[in-house]
């Protein structure tokens, strides 16, 4: 009789250990979750806050290009308007992002 | 049976100090995961906040130039653009009967003005009522740098976290038909 409860006993213990380990394990899984939830969602706001409205940049570059204010070798290469093949259009393309270009002409 | 009896108690003993216990760890566990729930809902709140000023201003370049680029034609050399500093006036013989500059101002949007109020960038057209254009603008500066040029200064907040949304931005608006009648 008393080597079997032994056994059970062990066999108990056992399975409290297992049970142990599995709530700990459930529980830092929990843990390790939120917190990385969390740091994933204030490192995107910290870029949204850094990022510069490039479209915003690039809109008022073009209106102040038009407008005479600004001088072109500060903005990018001044290119022919090869698409009007006009020579009296000057264009200047403006990198709005490392792939989106705008390309605004004006009149000469 | 005594030493049966012993057991049963000590383990009767430990069955309530481990429901004790597993309450506790339970309450903490469920109070860390509403601190958690209520960081999130901040946090997406702020970022909610953050898109919508994002998209009020990438919208208002295009909103504004609709009424910009007409401005001063078939006009008067020097008419065209009236600028306060909480009010801009734009004037422009756009339109007319057969779709025609008539050189009258009274078809709608060839005589507008733009102004903040309330929490929104509001217009009207002519002697019409005010319309909201923009939401969640706070205040709005109009300035002329140059004859050609108009300068607008939003600034826009969210509605759920004004005091970390908000944010001021600068816009400018070339008026090719007020530049040419600067002349060079």
């Amino acid at each position: 009789m008393r080597p079997k409860a032994a056994e059970d006993r062990e066999r108990e213990q056992g399975w409290v250990l297992l049970e142990a380990l599995i709530a700990t394990v459930v529980l830092v899984g929990f843990l390790v979750g939120a917190a990385g939830s969390m740091g994933w969602l204030l490192v995107f706001e910290a870029k949204l806050r850094a990022a510069e409205d490039e479209i915003l940049r690039a809109w008022n570059q073009a209106q102040l290009w038009q407008a005479e204010r600004i001088e072109t070798p500060g903005l990018g290469p001044t290119v022919p308007a090869t698409s009007f093949a006009l020579p009296f259009v000057e264009c200047i393309t403006l990198e709005v992002r490392s792939d989106v270009n705008w390309t605004v002409c004006r009149a000469k | 049976m005594s030493i049966g009896r012993y057991a049963e108690r000590s383990e009767a003993g430990s069955s309530l100090l481990e429901v004790v216990v597993g309450l506790c760890v339970s309450t903490l566990v469920m109070v860390y995961g509403l601190v958690v729930f209520r960081e999130l809902a901040q946090v997406v709140e702020r970022l909610s906040d953050l898109i919508g000023v994002r998209e009020q201003v990438s919208l208002a370049p295009a909103l504004l130039s609709s009424w910009t680029l007409g401005c001063g034609s078939g006009l008067p050399t020097g008419d065209g653009l009236s600028v306060e500093d909480d009010r801009v006036s734009l004037r422009g013989d756009i339109d007319g009967s057969g779709g025609f500059p008539d050189t009258v101002l009274d078809d709608p949007f060839e005589a507008v003005e733009i102004m903040a109020g309330g929490d929104s960038l509001r217009i009207r057209s002519g002697q019409g009522s005010w319309q909201p254009m923009l939401d969640g603008v706070a205040a709005v500066t109009f300035s002329r740098p140059s004859a050609g040029l108009l300068e607008v200064g939003l600034e826009v907040v969210g509605r759920r976290a004004p005091g970390l949304s908000r944010r001021h931005t600068v816009m400018y608006f070339h008026l090719p038909n007020l530049m040419e009648a600067e002349g060079p």
